[in-house]
C-alpha cells in the first residue's frame, strides 16, 4: 500500500525575496514524470516539506496552465518557514499534494471577474489570475484591486508590472495611507475603499478575495453594495492544517474539513459557518 | 444453533496456543490497582475483573509510529518509505467497546486516502473479545451510542463468561471462523443460543439506566454558541487524559527528528485539548479557550463524525468518565444535550 | 465534615454577595462514584454547591493559572493546607498577587484516593489545620505527621544500584504518552509557553518515545525542584500510572539535604534554586 505522507522531492530552481519576511519558489520535481504530468486545480495547496523541520501548509501559487513547475509564496514566521526562507537554489524539499477543492474556473467563463488581495493574500488569487490570464478570450472584464500596508509589503511585484502594462486587466494596486514611497504612483488608502472606487461591474460578476480578516470584513459589504451576490464572491480560507487528507482532527471548521471541503469557499458559505476559525 | 463451550480456567492456554500460531500477545493484566493491556504479558496473569485504563488503541495507531525516513547528501534529500511494524497480533479478551472501535475509525483511516499504518496493522490484528455479562464499571454508557456489552462489531471471536467456570466461544468472522480448530481443542461442552441470548438480555439490564443519544446531534448543530460549554467546561484543565485513554480519538501530530545526517519523521498522538491543536504561527487561536476546545470534543465524536461517516466517535467505554481528573464527566454533558434536545430547548 | 460545608457555603455566599470575590473555587459532589469535582460559583446560589469531604483530593490552586480565574480580579478559594502551600509558592515567585486570592481554608484530616487508600501526603501532613487564610471551616484538627511517610517511598530507589534505577525510570517513563496531564494539574507549572511547547527551536522532543518521555520528564522534575509542595496532583492525574512522586519527592530531598529547604512553608523566603547566598555551600565545584 502507498504511503500517503510520502512527500516528491522537488528542487528550487528559483528563489525570489519578495519582501522583508516573505519569499517565494518555483519548484520543479526531480521525477521526470512528475514534472511533465502533475497536475492541479488553482486554489489546491499543498503541504511542503523541510526534512528535519517538518511540514507547512500553503496554497500552490502558480497557475495549472504553467507546465512543469509550481510557484509557492510564504511568509517567514515560524520554525518551518524561516527554515524554508534560508534554502537556496538548487536546495531540495518536499512537497504533498495536491489537496483540497478548487475554484471553480469555468463557471466563471464569460463573467467579469474581480480579484481582490491584501498583503500576503496575493499568491492563492494569483493562482487564479494567472489561470484566467492564460485563457483571457474566455472572460469578460477583469479587475485585479491588491494592496498592502505598505509599498515594502507588496509581493510579486514584478508580476504587477506585467498586469499593468497588459491592456486587457485593470490593475488598482494600493497602500495603506502611511505605507507610500515617493515614487509611489498607485492609489493610497484601504483595500475596501479602494475596491469601491474602482467599482467593477457586478452585472454577470464574480469576486475573488483573499485577505487578513480585517479585509474581509470590511470588503464584503463593499462587493455586496457592488451587487455581488456571496454566492459569487469566492475566497479561500487559512486554518491549522497539518496533514492535508482529512485525517489529523486539526482544520475542521463545524462539520467542514477545510484541507477536504475547502480551503476554497462561497461568502455564502463562510457566512454559514459556525464561529470556529 | 449451539456453541461450544470452555473452561475458564483454560483462557491463559487458549491465549498460549493463538500466541504459538506466530503471533504476538496483548492481554488485559493487573498493574497495582489497575487493568491495563499489555503486549507480551504472560497469560497466566490474564485478568478480567472490570475494564483495562488503557484502551486497544495503541496497538493499531501507536503513540509514536515512524512515517518516513530521510538522509542529506548534500543539497539532496534521499527518503526512504517505512514499513508500518504490523506484525500478527492477538489481541485477547478486548472489551466490546474497544473492539467496535475498530469499525468506528476505519472510515476516517481510509477516507480518499488510505493509511498503511492503521490498515496494515487492522489486517493482521485478530480481536477476541470478552463480552460484559454486565457493565463492568460504573462509568460504562456503550447502550447510549447503539451498542452493548456483548456486541460483536469489529471483533473475530466472541468470548461470553456463561457462568463462573464456562465460557462459550462463537466466530464471528471469516478471521474467527478459522480458528475453530485452535479453539475445538479446549472444547468441554456446548451451549444453545438461548444461552448466549440470556447472557446478552443481562448486559442490556445492567446499563438499562442509559438513555439513547440519538437526538444530541440535532442539538449541537443549533446551540454552537450555548452557554452550557462555559459552564460545564471550567473544571476542564486541557490535560489530554480523556483524548489519550479514548479508543476512537485518532487525532495526532507530524513531527521531524534529524541529527546531523538525516532523520526522520514521526506521527504521534495529539488532541483536540491542547491549546498548540488549532494555534496558527499568526498567533491567532481559533479555539483559545479550553470551553471552545471542550465544545469541539463534544461535536467531533457526536455531530461531525455522525455528519461525515454515519457514525457517533464514541463507543460508551468509560474511560473518559472514569479518569477525568476533576470529574468532568462527557456523558454527563452530552445526556444534558439530549435531554435538552428532548425537552424541545 | 458537614459543618465544614455549611462554613464553606456561608463563606462564600457571603463573598459572593458582597462583592469581595468575582467568584469562589470550590469543590461540588461529582458524578462518578464518591468522587468531588472542582466548581466555580459566580452567585450566591451557585455556593449552595460547594461542598468538603474526604474526596475533595484536587489542589484547586491549579485554576489560578487558567482563564476565567486567571483574569479575575478576586477570587475566593476553598483549600486544604496542602493546597494552600502551592498558593504560598506562587506568592514567592510573585505569580500570584497576594490582593488577588480570599483563601476559605479547610481543617482537614486526610483525603481518601479513587482506590480508598491515603495519599502519602496525608500520612506525613502536618497542615491539617492550615495557618495562612482569610477564613477558615471546620474545627481544629491536630497534626500526627508519620515522620517516615516520605522516606519510606523513597527506600525502593535508594536500595536500587544506579543501573538497576536507570533501568526502573527507563521502563516507567516508557509508559508516558505526552498527555501533560502531570503538568495542567501542578498548580507550580505555571509556564505560559511550556519549554515542550517552544520549537524555535526545539528544546524537548514532543514525541511519547523513550528518549523524548525522559527528556520531559526529568526536565519538568527538575523545574520543580525546590518548588513542589507534594501536593500529589500529578500522580493522581497521571493515565499511565507512572510514580512520578517518587521523583519528586526524590528531588525534594535532595533540596533539603543541600539547602536545609522545604518548599510551600513560608512566603517571605525563595526557593533556594531561585536565588543565591553568599553562604552557599560551593565545595562540589573543588
Amino acid at each position: 500500500m502507498e504511503n500517503i505522507y510520502k512527500p516528491y522531492l522537488v528542487r528550487i530552481e528559483e528563489k525570489r525575496t519578495e519582501t522583508y519576511d516573505t519569499t517565494s519558489f518555483k519548484l520543479a520535481f526531480l521525477d521526470d514524470d512528475m514534472r511533465e504530468n502533475f497536475a492541479y486545480h488553482a486554489g489546491n495547496f499543498g503541504e511542503y516539506s523541510v526534512f528535519g523541520e517538518g511540514e507547512s501548509t500553503f496554497c500552490i501559487a502558480s497557475s495549472p496552465t504553467k507546465k512543469g513547475y509550481i510557484e509557492c509564496c510564504f511568509r517567514a514566521a515560524g520554525r518551518l518557514t524561516k527554515s524554508l526562507a534560508a534554502k537556496e537554489v538548487g536546495d531540495v524539499i518536499g512537497f504533498r499534494g495536491p489537496y483540497g477543492n478548487r475554484f471553480p474556473i469555468e463557471d466563471y467563463y464569460g463573467k467579469n471577474i474581480v480579484f481582490v488581495a491584501g498583503g500576503i493574500a496575493l499568491p492563492p488569487v494569483r493562482s487564479v489570475i494567472w489561470n484566467v490570464l492564460d485563457l483571457r478570450d474566455k472572460f469578460e472584464e477583469v479587475t485585479i484591486v491588491y494592496g498592502a500596508r505598505s509599498e515594502a509589503d507588496l509581493v510579486y511585484k514584478h508580476e504587477l508590472k506585467e498586469w499593468e502594462e497588459r491592456g486587457d486587466v485593470n490593475l488598482v494596486q494600493t497602500v495603506d495611507p502611511g505605507g507610500e514611497g515617493p515614487d509611489w504612483k498607485g492609489q493610497v488608502g484601504f483595500v475596501p475603499n479602494v475596491l469601491g472606487e474602482a467599482a467593477p461591474n457586478a452585472e454577470n460578476g464574480i469576486a475573488v478575495l483573499c485577505g487578513p480578516p480585517v479585509m474581509i470584513r470590511f470588503t464584503l459589504p463593499v462587493l455586496r453594495e457592488l451587487g455581488f451576490r456571496d454566492e459569487d464572491v469566492w475566497t479561500t480560507l487559512e486554518n491549522r492544517m497539518k496533514c492535508g487528507l482529512g485525517k489529523c482532527g486539526r482544520c475542521n471548521v463545524g462539520e467542514i474539513y477545510v484541507c477536504k471541503e475547502g480551503p476554497v469557499f462561497t461568502a455564502a458559505q463562510v457566512a454559514q459557518m459556525p464561529n470556529d476559525f | 444453533m449451539p456453541h461450544m463451550t470452555l473452561d475458564r480456567t483454560d483462557l491463559p492456554s487458549l491465549a498460549q496456543a493463538l500466541a504459538g500460531q506466530g503471533r504476538r500477545l496483548v492481554l488485559p493484566v493487573r498493574e497495582g490497582q489497575e487493568l491495563f493491556y499489555r503486549e507480551g504479558a504472560d497469560p497466566a496473569q490474564l485478568d478480567l475483573s472490570t475494564i483495562p485504563k488503557n484502551s486497544i488503541k495503541e496497538f493499531l495507531f501507536p503513540k509514536c509510529e515512524k512515517i518516513l525516513e530521510y538522509e542529506y547528501s548534500g543539497n539532496d534529500v534521499v527518503i526512504e518509505d517505512v514499513a508500518p511494524d504490523a506484525k500478527p497480533t492477538v489481541i485477547f479478551c478486548a472489551r466490546p467497546c474497544d473492539a467496535a472501535s475498530l469499525p468506528v475509525v476505519e472510515p476516517l483511516w481510509n477516507w480518499d486516502y488510505k493509511d498503511k499504518f492503521f490498515n496494515e496493522r487492522r489486517e493482521q490484528t485478530l480481536l477476541v473479545t470478552y463480552a460484559c455479562r454486565t457493565a463492568p464499571d460504573e462509568a460504562c454508557f456503550c447502550a447510549s451510542v447503539g451498542l452493548s456489552p456483548s456486541a460483536d462489531q469489529g471483533s473475530d471471536v466472541m468470548l461470553y463468561a456463561v457462568d463462573d467456570a464456562t465460557v462459550a466461544v462463537r466466530p464471528v468472522s471469516p478471521k474467527g471462523k478459522e480458528l475453530e480448530e485452535v479453539f475445538s481443542k479446549f472444547k468441554k461442552g456446548e451451549v444453545s443460543d438461548e444461552a448466549l441470548e440470556a447472557f446478552a438480555k443481562e448486559g442490556d439490564e445492567s446499563l438499562a439506566h442509559r438513555k439513547p443519544l440519538d437526538k444530541v446531534k440535532g442539538w449541537l448543530e443549533a446551540h454552537f454558541e450555548d452557554p452550557l460549554w462555559e459552564e460545564k467546561a471550567f473544571r476542564c484543565i486541557g490535560c489530554g487524559t480523556c483524548t489519550f485513554l479514548c479508543p476512537t480519538c485518532h487525532c495526532f501530530d507530524i513531527q521531524d527528528e534529524s541529527v546531523f545526517d538525516g532523520g526522520c519523521r514521526l506521527k504521534n498522538w495529539d488532541g483536540c485539548q491542547f491549546p498548540l491543536f488549532t494555534l496558527h504561527t499568526s498567533g491567532h487561536n481559533p479555539r483559545d479557550t479550553q470551553p471552545k476546545r471542550y465544545r469541539q470534543r463534544i461535536y467531533h465524536k457526536y455531530a461531525i463524525y455522525p455528519e461525515k461517516f454515519g457514525k457517533i466517535l464514541c463507543t460508551g467505554c468509560g474511560r473518559c468518565v472514569a479518569h477525568c481528573p476533576v470529574n468532568l464527566s462527557l456523558y454527563d454533558v452530552v445526556a444534558t444535550a439530549q435531554e435538552r434536545a428532548e425537552k424541545g430547548e | 465534615m458537614s459543618d465544614r460545608t455549611d462554613k464553606i457555603r456561608e463563606v462564600a455566599r457571603k463573598w459572593l454577595a458582597d462583592g469581595t470575590v468575582e467568584a469562589v473555587v470550590g469543590w461540588e459532589q461529582g458524578t462518578y462514584g464518591e468522587k468531588c469535582s472542582p466548581a466555580l460559583a459566580r452567585t450566591p446560589e451557585d455556593a449552595d454547591r460547594l461542598l468538603f469531604n474526604e474526596r475533595c483530593t484536587n489542589n484547586l490552586m491549579t485554576y489560578l493559572k487558567r482563564d476565567p480565574v486567571r483574569s479575575m480580579a478576586k477570587v475566593g478559594i476553598v483549600a486544604k493546607g496542602c493546597d494552600i502551600k502551592s498558593l504560598i509558592g506562587l506568592l514567592q515567585e510573585s505569580q500570584v498577587e497576594q490582593e488577588k486570592v480570599m483563601v476559605l481554608a479547610v481543617t482537614c484530616e486526610g483525603v481518601k484516593k479513587d482506590d480508598g487508600t491515603v495519599p502519602v501526603k496525608c500520612q506525613a501532613c502536618d497542615v491539617n489545620t492550615p495557618t495562612f487564610f482569610d477564613e477558615i471551616a471546620g474545627d481544629k484538627v491536630a497534626s500526627n505527621p508519620d515522620p517516615e511517610a516520605r522516606a519510606k517511598e523513597l527506600e525502593k530507589l535508594d536500595a536500587m544500584t544506579q543501573q538497576e534505577r536507570n533501568r526502573f525510570w527507563r521502563e516507567e517513563l516508557d509508559k508516558c504518552i505526552r498527555c501533560y496531564a502531570c503538568r495542567q494539574a501542578c498548580p507550580l507549572c505555571i509556564c505560559d509557553r511550556c519549554i515542550a511547547e517552544k520549537n524555535q527551536p526545539q528544546w524537548v522532543e514532543t514525541s511519547p518515545h523513550p528518549r523524548g518521555n525522559f527528556s520531559w520528564n526529568l526536565i519538568r522534575a527538575y523545574h520543580l525542584a525546590g518548588r513542589c509542595v507534594e501536593c500529589e496532583a500529578c500522580e493522581t492525574a497521571c493515565p499511565v500510572n507512572i510514580p512520578l512522586m517518587l521523583l519528586n519527592r526524590s528531588m525534594a530531598r535532595t533540596v533539603k539535604d543541600a539547602f536545609d529547604y522545604e518548599a510551600g512553608r513560608d512566603p517571605e523566603v525563595q526557593p533556594p534554586l531561585r536565588t543565591f547566598n553568599l553562604d552557599d555551600d560551593n565545595s562540589f565545584i573543588l
